[in-house]
């Protein structure tokens, strides 16, 4: 392959990769080292065409830059050039997953997003595993290997090029349709990847959990209720459903980051009364339940359970922003809480309440 | 304007509009035939000729995160020197202060703290240092609450050292030298003070300095020393008493729900304007405080009041009104949750607002004024 003068190769040795072969270059214009990926077979390039389609069309942080392209004499791209990541990978993160389960969640969730943004415009990734991300140098996870990602969302494929273990058990049917939903499979599986050596028997199985469901991950991870900072059941729930045999039953990747951006705020909201001026209750993991009293016009306890703000009981009549509250209602960012009924008028009082919590910036 | 539409830039980028002009250099929309997406081109504007551009674009290369501008491509042309980088759909924050915001609410000015620190904090990582950072080397999406936002302009500051020097030596000799088109005038307000005895030498705590700067702007809705010379007669002062003497913004404290994050960002950017660089925060210290605020990033629409006071079916008012919403629907909103500096609510007026479940309208929290058109 001839390459443009601006590109200098750097070694000889040649990185695996996927299906092709990475191959570290310096740029020469820029002065940085990028990679260049060229498909073993040129039979295959029509893959890198549906490579580079996925990646220029997901404008992602969490999937990696595309910078050139290299096209050989009859204008047929036979090589992409993409940046190279330079922090670490997560082949031994299990060693540390067990005693550091916030970095665990902040992982899935930044894969969680790149599948967000993938599907969001109709691209289905089909290759996630444990060796196809990355950090970047700034410490930002994201998606490298695009091998076989279709931008067709109804692509039929012969051949399932996936890593077994990866692949969702409908892939197993002959002619399977590819959906976003074997993606979130595959984001359940690296959940165990990331968590654990050894992966539930079931797993292994093809197709997989044919004899029953594999364990879920609270099995080899700490739990809340055993370790401040451990998973809580909703994280560890939404990572069982990812691995549900029925396709339809799996999260999707925007829930699935939603959920767990909520967790990396866990424990740390600040829920703030104010009525007039005046700072009435401040509530936090600190001080997780308040009642508020107002005369014989109405009262309402509040309790914070690490994620939410809720109300727990009511007493008399008060409403949230001009709805009666119920024991069970979440109060959210902002709102207003009235004390006292409809028919009083000006003579109703009225409290706010504001949520805010440390903003998660990758 | 050195491009036209329809032109083929080193065979790859086909210009598509021109899009904004800076101080140094002029910035098109071109589509990038090779990867079909569209990209920003920027080139030194005519008669600017200079072989720091490349220079410039191999640090801002040098940077990959998601708060800084990628930087995709260089190529050069004939005599011409082209940067290629992702493009954002938006403004950069120089213009959206003059055109949009007089000042922003605490949680706002939190999040534009909060990711220019997350810029920073990337670039030093990998010894860079930008040099030359000011709200129009900021770039914003068009968006109510930024939702994105990314330093550029790194080949700037290296582009723009010799113009400087060259401006600071002059000034120093006739104070009128100094016109409003210059270079030098438009970075004065966040140039760190040991950037006026030796540029050059200047490190990492100058950008430190004027992430302070800005973040005092956005809050007080100018730079802690004022523009234009006035800037850099108080400039000189403070740094012959060795500290600033600054007055936090008038309307804090008036909303009890921002209290405390807005204490806390007045800290932060009392620890960035240090006069002794070796005083201020370092990137990584920033981001660590910028990570601990509790503020609300939730996007916001914008729209205009339509309804203050609100007025009861017996003849009564109520410090409260309704908001039409930019395409459509209206919004209840309340005076304690009005950010203003002062102003009171009065129809017509342009603002930005977070939006909360309500009935029978939803409601606002908060509302920031926003300037009219």
């Amino acid at each position: 392959m001839k390459l443009p003068q601006r590109y200098k190769t750097l070694t000889k040795s040649v990185l695996a990769g996927g299906f092709g072969t990475v191959i570290p270059l310096e740029d020469t214009f820029l002065r940085r080292v990028v990679l260049l990926k060229v498909m073993q077979d040129t039979a295959n390039n029509a893959q890198l065409q549906n490579e580079l389609k996925g990646l220029c069309k997901a404008r992602s942080r969490h999937v990696v830059e595309v910078y050139d392209v290299i096209l050989n004499d009859n204008g047929e791209i036979t090589g992409v050039v993409i940046e190279r990541l330079r922090g670490r990978d997560f082949s031994a993160f299990h060693k540390e997953a067990e005693s550091n389960p916030q970095l665990y969640i902040k992982i899935l969730y930044q894969l969680a997003c790149a599948l967000r943004d993938l599907h969001a415009v109709g691209i289905v990734h089909r290759d996630l595993k444990l060796d196809n991300f990355k950090e970047s140098a700034a410490g930002v996870v994201k998606l490298f290997d695009f091998g076989i990602s279709s931008s067709d969302g109804g692509y039929q494929t012969k051949q399932n090029k996936g890593t077994l273990i990866y692949a969702a058990p409908e892939l197993y049917v002959p002619g399977a349709t590819i959906t976003p939903e074997m993606d979130i499979y595959a984001l359940g599986v690296c959940a165990w990847a990331l968590a654990h050596p050894k992966f539930p028997t079931q797993l292994l199985e093809m197709p997989p959990q044919t004899s029953g469901r594999a364990s879920s991950i609270s099995t080899v991870m700490p739990t809340a209720d055993k370790q401040a900072d451990g998973l809580h059941k909703e994280v560890i729930d939404i990572l069982y459903a990812c691995l549900d045999p029925q396709p339809k039953n799996r999260p999707s990747a925007d829930q699935i980051s939603s959920v767990l951006a909520r967790h990396l705020s866990r424990n740390k909201h600040r829920g703030l009364f104010v009525q007039g001026m005046h700072k009435v209750f401040e509530l936090s993991a600190k001080q997780p339940s308040v009642t508020l009293k107002i005369g014989t016009l109405g009262q309402l306890k509040v309790t914070y359970d690490g994620l939410r703000f809720s109300i727990a009981e009511v007493d008399g009549s008060v409403s949230i922003n001009n709805v009666p509250a119920e024991p069970g209602n979440v109060l959210h960012e902002a709102c207003v809480l009235g004390f006292g009924d409809t028919s009083l008028g000006s003579s109703r009082q009225w409290v706010t309440f504001f949520s805010s919590h440390p903003e998660v910036v990758i | 304007m050195k491009f036209k539409a329809g032109m083929v830039i080193a065979g790859r980028y086909r210009v598509e509009a021109f899009h904004l002009e800076g101080g140094m250099q002029e910035v098109y929309r071109c589509f990038d035939l090779a990867l079909e997406r569209v990209v920003a081109l920027k080139t030194p504007r005519e008669g600017i000729v200079d072989k720091r551009f490349s220079r410039g674009a191999q640090m801002g290369a040098r940077v990959v995160h998601p708060n800084v501008a990628a930087t995709l491509d260089y190529v050069e042309e004939g005599p011409n020197r082209c940067l290629v980088e992702e493009f954002i759909e938006g403004k950069d924050l120089g213009r959206r202060l003059a055109s949009d915001f007089a000042f922003l609410d605490p949680s706002l000015a939190a999040w534009v703290v909060h990711n220019i620190a997350k810029g920073i904090q990337a670039a030093h990582k990998v010894g860079i240092c930008h040099r030359d950072l000011k709200p129009s080397n900021i770039m914003t999406s068009a968006d109510g609450h930024m939702d994105i936002i990314k330093l550029t302009d790194f080949g700037i500051a290296k582009l723009a050292e010799k113009e400087l020097e060259a401006e600071i030596e002059k000034f120093e000799q006739d104070e009128n030298t100094l016109t409003s088109s210059s270079t030098l005038l438009g970075a004065v307000p966040y140039l760190a003070p040991e950037c006026w005895n030796d540029w050059s030498s200047a490190g990492q705590p100058a950008d430190i300095w004027a992430l302070g700067a800005i973040a005092c702007h956005l809050l007080l809705g100018k730079p802690p020393f004022g523009g234009g010379k006035g800037a850099i007669m108080k400039m000189a002062q403070a740094q012959l008493t060795g500290k600033i003497e600054l007055k936090s913004p008038e309307w804090f404290g008036t909303h009890q729900e921002t209290a405390l994050l807005e204490q806390e960002l007045w800290s932060l950017v009392h620890s960035c304007l240090q006069i002794d660089p070796e005083l201020r925060l370092k990137a990584d210290e920033v981001v660590q405080r910028c990570e601990a605020l509790c503020y609300s990033a939730a996007p916001r629409k914008t729209g205009v009041i339509a309804t203050y006071p609100h007025k009861y079916a017996n003849g009564g008012t109520a410090t409260a009104g309704y908001i039409s919403v930019d395409g459509g629907g209206s919004v209840f909103f309340h005076l304690s949750e009005f950010f203003s500096a002062g102003v009171k609510p009065k129809i017509g007026q342009r603002v930005n607002f977070g939006i909360a479940a309500g009935k029978p309208k939803e409601r606002c929290s908060p509302v920031l004024l926003l300037l009219n058109p």
